[in-house]
């Protein structure tokens, strides 16, 4: 209504196009999360980039950015006796957005921080997951003792002024914990597994006796069937009709399919897996209940 | 690196994949239409040679930033892609970490393959360097992204994203990657730009340092021609030149609603002969079986020409190429640009805080046109930007908390 408001008060509406739009929680600005920290000095002012400018800032990089819903980045450097902090706020479309491609960055290794909805520190570095917001603080001068103390003084102070109660998105839980490997759950939004036809998938990476494969589930549109997500990967595949089964096949470039339908959701074990049925009762089982 | 020991080397991994002896053994037997189809013996692809680096490569390449699946990066290979270009930065490393996962089990050889380090610090205002920025840290970074890679060496390490012809020729830089260069770890140096391309590139020529330049060259770009000026003296010295964003945004409107057509829109960079290979920045089996199609034929017809039109439309709606035009014309050099993106921001973001932001810091009055009685302004893409920027401006008239 305000933006309806504001085209009004300016007096145009020229190639502005009106439509309705579905009810949205309000959104909170990127530059609100930005701290002030005591004993430190903002450097010029705080800097703001949306997708069209982003890669002024990242160069590259920004086309993950912008394949994860990117909305706009608030950045803000501060200084104190020769050291420097950056932090950089990310809002993306939605929690899961935000928490795609956090954990496309996000390492195996690094030392995980109990911060927002999840966050890890490597040197020099400290990035965390809150809301729709993907947080990345750098230090760049500081003596290594102090460096690890200052990132999370000033993660604290972000994670303060974004969303009160974050957490990771609740599908992950429906993957099966066994034999998952640490911090490999992801959420692919755009083209997962590399084809264009399907919808974002959540999908964590698994290993046993040596062998390696992922479990995978994702929610159909209103517009299809699980079913016909998997006749729709089928055909992208280049499989021919009847190869294979119509939930079980061999994909020519990811190796063995196994799916099933659970609701709304297709769930899935790819690759090297003897046998994919304990898998696929389990996320059966974890999904919730208004299918 | 010939094609013939690549050659040799795809026969021999196609004769142990019959066996089942490769992880990638598992392909279908029968199929309607293959996603992406093996290079073979019978179908070689027209190739180019790298500067002087002696380097050949196929025309199209693979710019592997926006890719996170192995699966995509291994069909690349086998379906003819010899060079990949990544960077230290992308996806926090992650992007190098998935190359190395590809290349284990893969002769290093076979694969031509770059990564790119930014100099830090660096003003992002200006484009240049700073006092504090060091090789030191460059060469820390770039030791961390062999690790990442799984390689003691890359055959090309660049600088990455240079502006400004000072920041070609910074000493720290230039020596750091002389020194990669001298200890074997980067086979050939180069930088890399998407603005100011032809200052840079003709910067990277005088320096007389790189051997290869990575820069930005699309049918949309505003001074393409001179962009391609740059290319052909870059490699009439000798330097080999790689093209990057010639998909050119994908689309022709900020709406997404006109798609340009990705073989043509790749042709046509490959068109200039002073270009090496694209790598243009696909992640899907469809996108690649596009990008091999074009490796194969390179060659641009008449017909694809004349798909590179932008499509005739009543209005021009909101997207502003950012060429400056505008504010050179303006008969008080104000900050047009920057209200035409903030413009943006509001119509097509429906982003009113980013718009006001930005509105707010310029140091501009209120009513800033009232001083000339005829605007000397006139927009290429006939957007108006007079109105525009009025319009935008009205923004300073309304309560921040409306969006705060």
């Amino acid at each position: 209504m305000r933006f309806l408001l504001c085209l009004l008060l300016l007096g145009g509406t020229e190639g502005v196009t009106l439509r309705a739009a579905a009810p949205r929680p309000p959104e909170v600005a990127a530059r609100t999360l930005l701290p002030a920290p005591a004993g430190w000095a903002l450097r010029g002012n705080a800097g703001h980039y949306v997708p069209a400018d982003l890669y002024e800032y990242i160069d590259g990089a920004a086309e993950n950015f912008l394949a994860y819903g990117f909305q706009e980045l608030a950045v803000a450097t501060y200084e104190r006796q020769g050291g420097e902090v950056t932090v950089e706020v990310y809002r993306h479309s939605d929690d899961d957005a935000a928490f795609g491609i956090y954990a496309s960055e996000r390492p195996r290794g690094g030392e995980m921080q109990a911060i927002g909805a999840e966050g890890y520190c490597e040197t020099g570095l400290l990035n965390f997951l809150t809301g729709p917001f993907y947080v990345k603080i750098t230090a760049f001068g500081l003596p290594a003792a102090q460096e690890r103390a200052v990132l999370q003084t000033f993660a604290a102070a972000t994670a303060s002024r974004g969303p009160a109660d974050p957490a990771l998105p609740p599908l992950l839980a429906a993957l099966p914990g066994q034999g998952q490997l640490p911090r490999s759950a992801r959420y692919l939004r755009q083209s997962p597994f590399g084809y264009e036809s399907l919808p974002p998938v959540f999908v964590a990476d698994y290993s046993r006796d040596g062998r390696s494969y992922r479990c995978f589930l994702l929610t159909a549109p209103a517009t299809t069937t699980p079913a016909g997500i998997a006749a729709r990967w089928r055909q992208a595949a280049g499989l021919a009709e009847g190869e294979g089964l119509a939930m079980s096949w061999t994909d020519p470039h990811l190796g063995k399919v196994a799916t099933r339908t659970v609701g709304r959701y297709l769930t899935g074990v790819l690759g090297d897996c003897p046998d994919p049925r304990p898998l696929l009762d389990a996320m059966a089982g974890a999904l919730p209940g208004d299918r | 690196m010939g094609f013939e020991r690549r050659r040799f080397i795809q026969r021999g991994a196609a004769g142990l994949a019959g066996l089942g002896l490769l992880p990638w053994s598992g392909l279908a037997k029968t199929r309607k239409e293959p996603a992406v189809k093996k290079e073979t013996s019978k179908t070689r692809p027209p190739t180019r040679c790298l500067g002087r680096t002696g380097i050949t490569l196929p025309l199209v390449s693979m710019g592997v930033m926006n890719a996170d699946n192995p699966a995509v990066v291994r069909a690349a290979l086998d379906g003819g892609i010899v060079h990949l270009d990544t960077a230290h930065s992308y996806q926090g490393g992650r992007n190098e970490e998935m190359i190395g996962e590809v290349l284990r089990g893969r002769p290093r050889e076979a694969v031509v393959l770059s990564t790119k380090v930014v100099g830090m610090p660096i003003d992002r205002q200006t484009g240049l360097f700073t006092p504090a920025t060091t090789g030191e840290a460059f060469l820390e970074k770039f030791e961390l992204s062999l690790k990442r890679l799984g390689t003691s060496y890359v055959d090309i390490l660049y600088l990455h994203g240079v502006a400004r012809a000072e920041s070609a020729r910074f000493e720290p830089l230039l020596a750091a990657l002389q020194k990669a260069k001298k200890d074997g770890k980067a086979r050939f140096i180069g930088l890399t730009t998407h603005r100011n391309e032809p200052e840079v590139i003709r910067a990277a020529i005088a320096a007389k340092v790189y051997d290869v330049v990575l820069t930005s060259y699309n049918f949309r770009q505003e001074h393409r021609e001179e962009v391609g000026r740059a290319i052909a003296e870059a490699a009439a010295a000798g330097l080999g030149v790689i093209a990057m964003k010639t998909q050119a945004g994908v689309y022709f409107d900020q709406e997404k609603t006109r798609k340009i057509d990705m073989k043509a829109a790749l042709r046509w960079a490959l068109a200039h002969p002073g270009v090496t290979t694209a790598i243009p920045g696909f992640t899907t089996f469809e996108q690649l079986a596009e990008d091999l199609e074009v490796l194969a034929n390179p060659a641009m017809s008449e017909a694809e020409r004349t798909l590179l039109n932008p499509p005739q439309v009543a209005s021009s709606g909101f997207f502003c190429d950012q060429c400056g035009l505008c504010e050179r014309q303006c008969a008080r050099g104000l900050p047009l640009p920057d209200l035409m993106r903030g413009y943006m921001y509001a119509g097509a973001y429906r982003n009113l805080a980013a718009a006001a932001t930005l509105v707010a810091e310029l140091p501009l009055a209120d009513d800033l046109c009232r001083e000339c009685a005829v605007c000397s302004v006139s927009c290429p893409k006939g957007i108006d930007v007079p109105g525009r920027a009025r319009t935008v401006m009205g923004l300073r008239k309304l309560p921040s908390s409306w969006w705060v």
